[in-house]
Parts: C-alpha cells; sequence; structure tokens
C-alpha cells in the first residue's frame, strides 16, 4: 500500500515537471506594434527581390491605418494559470509611437510558457482606449459602425497615375495560439514583452498561405476596381466589383475562399478575409485566426 | 525500459493532452449533384458533362486552416479519382486510413498535387486527362491531368437585347467546355486548406461521402460575356486567360466548397 503511494506520488511529480512551471512569478508587458509596411508603404519590385514590396508595378502609401486591438488572452498548457485583459484599444498605426504603447501589464503571474496566447481585434465601444490621437470623427464612427478598421491609403502605378482608396471594414476577429518561434506562445520571465503585431500588407496577398514567405503581393485587383465617382475607392467600389475571375486569375491567385470571410464573391470579401489574418505575436509569429 | 518507466512516460503524455489513436479504415465515396438548368442574364444553362479530378485529401484535428498545424493527418487519401459530378448515385472511391480521433478540418487537392520532393504539381494518377490547359511558369509545364471536365449549352431564353446587349450578332444558344485545373499554389501544401467538417473517429464504425455540386460552380460565369466570343462555330471553349475560367477555379475552391457526409453506416452505399 505504501509503496504503491509512493509510486502514485511520482507519477504526478513526473506530469508536473513536464507540463508546468516552477512556481516563480514574474511581469508581462504587452505592447502594440506595426509591421514596417504600415508606417512605410509597399514598394514596388517587379523583380521580386525587395521584401514585402508588390510585384506588378504598384506601390501603396497608407495615410492611416486604425485598428482596434484588445482582450488578450492567455494561459499555460491545458489552461493552467489563465490570464485575460479587458483592455481594448484604437491606434493609427501608421504613426504608432516607436517606443511602443502598452496595452496592458500582467504583472506577478507565474512565470513558464504561456502556450496559448490570443488576443481580438474586437468591435469597440466608449470604455476603448485611444492610444495616438484616433480623431473622433473615426473614433466614432467604428462605435456607431461596429468597425475594426479603418484604411485610408494611395495606390501608384508604375506607369503612372494613382487611386485613393479608403477601407472602413467591420472584421472582428479574434487570433489564438499565437507565436511559434521556437515555441507557441510567450515564455514570461522576471521582466517580459509582447508585442501584438499588425501586419499590414494582406489585403494585397496572393491568398492564405501557413508560411507568408511563399506570398506574392499583387496589386492589379484593386487597380481594376472602377471608381465611378471618380472621389477614390470605398466599400460601395469594392463590393460591385463582382468579377472575381478577372480580378484574381487563377494563374496568381490561390485558395481565396481559404480565409476567415470563407466564399469570395466581390473584392469587399476578398478585403475583408484578408483583414481577419493580420494579427501576429512579435513581429512575425504566426496566430489561428478566425472570425469572432 | 520497465513498467513503472513506461507507465510514468504515459502519465507524463496524458497529462500533456496527448493521446495514442487505433489505426482505422474508413469507407469512403464522392457524389456528384443532378444536372438541373438554371437561368442567368436571359440565358437558360444546363451541364452535360461534369467530370472531377479530386484527391489527395488529409483530415487533421486542427481548428486552423494552416498544413502547419497539420503534420500528422487523422485520416488521409494520398490518391486521385474521377467522380462524375453530375452522377447524384454513391461512387466508391476507396478507403481512409488513419487513426481515431477528433476531426475538424479537410486540406484537399482537385486531383493536382503538389508533393515538397516535386518542383512543380503533377496530377495524380486516376484524375482526368487531356490536352493541356494551364502554363504554370513555363509554357511547356502540364500537371499531367486535370481537376475538371466539363460542357454545357447555354440557350437564350429571353431575348437578343436581354442575352446580349452590347452584341451586334446574338447566338440563339452556344457549347462551352473546359478542362480546368485548380493547381496548388505553395510546394508541400494542398489546394484547399482548412475546410470545417467535424467527426469523432471512434470505436463505431463510420464512413465518408464527399459530394460536388458542379452546375453551382458554373452560375458564377458570365453567359453574355461567353456569347461574344462564339465566332459562329457555336462553341466557345474556355482557356486558363479567360476570366471565367478563373471564376470556375474560384467556385471550385469555395463557392460552394465539397460537402462532406459522415455516416454511422459502415456500408457506403
Amino acid at each position: 500500500m505504501k509503496k504503491a503511494t509512493i509510486t502514485v506520488l511520482a507519477l504526478i511529480a513526473v506530469t508536473a515537471v513536464g507540463c508546468s512551471d516552477d512556481g516563480d512569478s514574474g511581469n508581462l508587458t504587452v505592447v502594440l506594434d506595426a509591421e514596417d509596411t504600415i508606417p512605410e508603404g509597399l514598394a514596388s519590385d517587379p523583380s521580386g527581390v525587395e521584401e514585402e514590396a508588390i510585384t506588378d508595378g504598384y506601390s501603396v502609401q497608407f495615410n492611416r491605418y486604425i485598428v482596434s486591438v484588445g482582450l488578450v488572452d492567455m494561459a499555460q498548457a491545458n489552461g493552467a494559470n489563465r490570464q485575460q485583459s479587458s483592455v481594448v484599444t484604437i491606434a493609427d498605426y501608421v504613426n504608432l509611437p516607436t517606443t511602443l504603447p502598452t496595452l496592458d501589464t500582467f504583472n506577478g503571474i507565474p512565470t513558464g510558457q504561456y502556450s496559448e496566447f490570443g488576443y481580438d481585434t474586437p468591435v469597440i465601444d466608449e470604455s476603448v482606449v485611444n492610444v495616438n490621437g484616433v480623431s473622433e470623427d473615426d473614433r466614432q464612427k467604428m462605435i456607431d459602425n461596429d468597425l475594426t478598421y479603418i484604411i485610408a491609403g494611395t495606390l501608384s502605378a508604375d506607369a503612372g497615375g494613382s487611386k485613393e482608396f479608403l477601407i472602413e471594414a467591420d472584421v472582428p476577429s479574434t487570433y489564438t495560439l499565437c507565436g511559434g518561434d521556437p515555441e507557441l506562445g510567450v515564455n514570461v520571465g522576471s521582466s517580459t514583452t509582447a508585442r501584438l503585431t499588425i501586419h499590414g500588407d494582406h489585403i494585397f496577398f496572393n491568398g492564405f498561405p501557413a508560411d507568408e514567405t511563399a506570398v506574392t503581393r499583387l496589386a492589379q485587383w484593386m487597380w481594376d476596381v472602377e471608381d465611378p465617382g471618380g472621389d477614390g475607392l470605398t466599400k460601395e467600389d469594392f463590393i460591385a466589383a463582382e468579377d472575381v475571375g478577372s480580378l484574381f486569375p487563377a494563374s496568381d491567385y490561390f485558395d481565396i475562399n481559404g480565409g476567415p470571410a470563407g466564399t469570395i464573391t466581390n473584392a469587399w470579401d476578398f478585403i475583408r478575409s484578408q483583414l481577419g489574418t493580420q494579427g501576429h505575436l512579435d513581429g512575425e509569429g504566426e496566430c489561428e485566426w478566425g472570425p469572432i | 525500459m520497465n513498467r513503472l518507466a513506461a507507465l510514468a512516460v504515459l502519465t507524463l503524455l496524458v497529462g500533456c493532452g496527448q493521446t495514442q489513436g487505433a489505426f482505422v479504415d474508413v469507407p469512403f465515396a464522392g457524389q456528384g449533384t443532378e444536372a438541373t438548368a438554371f437561368v442567368k442574364d436571359g440565358w437558360e444553362v444546363a451541364l452535360s458533362e461534369a467530370t472531377v479530378g479530386f484527391g489527395s485529401i488529409f483530415f487533421c484535428a486542427t481548428e486552423s486552416s494552416s498544413p502547419d498545424r497539420c503534420e500528422v493527418a487523422i485520416l488521409e487519401f494520398r490518391e486521385g479519382v474521377t467522380l462524375d459530378g453530375l452522377d447524384p448515385s454513391v461512387q466508391p472511391i476507396g478507403e481512409l486510413f488513419g487513426t481515431t480521433g477528433d476531426i475538424n478540418t479537410a486540406f484537399f487537392n482537385y486531383g493536382i498535387a503538389w508533393l515538397l520532393t516535386e518542383p512543380l504539381p503533377k496530377a495524380l494518377d486516376g484524375v482526368p486527362g487531356g490536352p493541356v490547359a494551364v502554363p504554370f511558369e513555363s509554357p511547356d509545364y502540364s500537371p499531367g491531368g486535370h481537376s475538371g471536365r466539363f460542357e454545357g449549352t447555354a440557350t437564350c431564353i429571353e431575348g437578343p437585347d436581354v442575352c446580349c446587349p452590347e452584341g451586334e450578332t446574338c447566338p440563339q444558344s452556344y457549347r462551352f467546355e473546359a478542362f480546368v485545373d485548380v493547381i496548388p499554389g505553395v510546394r508541400g501544401e494542398p489546394t484547399i486548406n482548412g475546410l470545417r467538417t467535424s467527426v469523432t473517429i471512434g470505436a463505431e464504425p463510420v464512413s465518408l461521402t464527399v459530394t460536388v455540386d458542379p452546375t453551382a460552380w458554373w452560375q458564377i460565369v458570365d453567359y453574355v460575356r461567353l456569347a461574344s466570343l462564339d465566332d459562329g462555330s457555336g462553341t466557345v471553349v474556355l482557356g486558363p486567360d479567360d476570366p471565367d475560367y478563373n471564376a470556375v477555379v474560384i467556385a471550385m475552391s469555395g463557392n460552394p466548397p465539397p460537402t462532406f457526409t459522415w455516416s454511422t453506416d459502415h456500408e457506403v452505399k
């Protein structure tokens, strides 16, 4: 009887050592981060040599790139030591401070690997934290219309000419199981920082591959969307662009129905689906994405 | 390893959430959808042939659409087959092989796969043959088979002003045909990734029927535009440079996607 008890205790100890933390407490600071494509734009490089450049003869600059980010939710293996934040922010990622603004801090939490790490780009309400002076008009517009993105920019053709575009999109999304380099999530020590990185170039991706290095960035589709009013491309213009076979030729695009928005019937569907994949961790750490 | 050490390792694995599945074979069949005529922009359209290449296919536990999150499939079928997409009767394919476990997603090809060991995508044995359809990086490239072979007829039923609003001439009727290739975009990844389907493969026998609906795929096509391509021969052949060919490729990848019907009946009827 005594021997059996010792054996069981030994097995429990082995399980605990293999799966959990060491009992110390640590601190985690979660900050907002923008991929370089947002403040710097996307260059044109038909050779495909330059990273994150558009290869079919266009370049893009963003004037505003406002995103709602928050609701961090993380846990260690099997949901242990779950930590959550109710903070939701909006920020213009074109002008994000280089010091990277803090979204929230978790002090005195158990150290170790938080392999289940995620956050949302949610619909906002009046409690939203305005990080870097998003205009009152834009903030209220996001609240009133359940928007999660306001993106304004200019698409320029190498051959000459340009088009303005304004994307005001409702794409509430949740990102889970973020990271993966080398392990999923965040390893919390005495003083750790996690960056919630918003990518800026997915609407120019040619599919939804697991590895972004396999992506080609193309903008011909946006150039081809008609702007009958001549006042810049807007949601209505993207919705009217239903000729998906012309906009997204099969020789260049792959599995475009494979994003979070599902079936693509017009350019607006494509934009929404790609925007729903832009949340990352610590730069390039991938997350599983899904609509809220 | 002695019994106690083995038990300790097993306990460790169970404690970390890993489980060991038992090997299973799951009967697997395909099914088409009966051809029904539909009307679009004044044209009544009916498919007369829809031969669909299907496979390989992998069923995974992950809820993600990333193949990286499915290093080991629960069930898989690595071969290619040809389905009659307009035949609603069940067409036996073979057996999925794998282990017990929870399935949440499917990753699959329409008969053309791009293995890590291959420089370019290749058609699997058993899928529809035919002439070269898709130039891929090189004009000499051919996958050696197709994802689909389609034929149909469009008939104007509302007059030339509706059927051909901008055309000087308007055929009363024309045939259309296409060899369609749905090509994987990334080496080592299937063409369609993360299509949701949920089932628990356990001790109770299950079978799977995958159903395709080619008529729905072809409802995306612009038949007014196709009529303008009729050179008087009465036949329009769609190739990979045609936007409506691309529209069909997009439709095959998800508008609508194949449906997966899991049955607890052991025999695929």
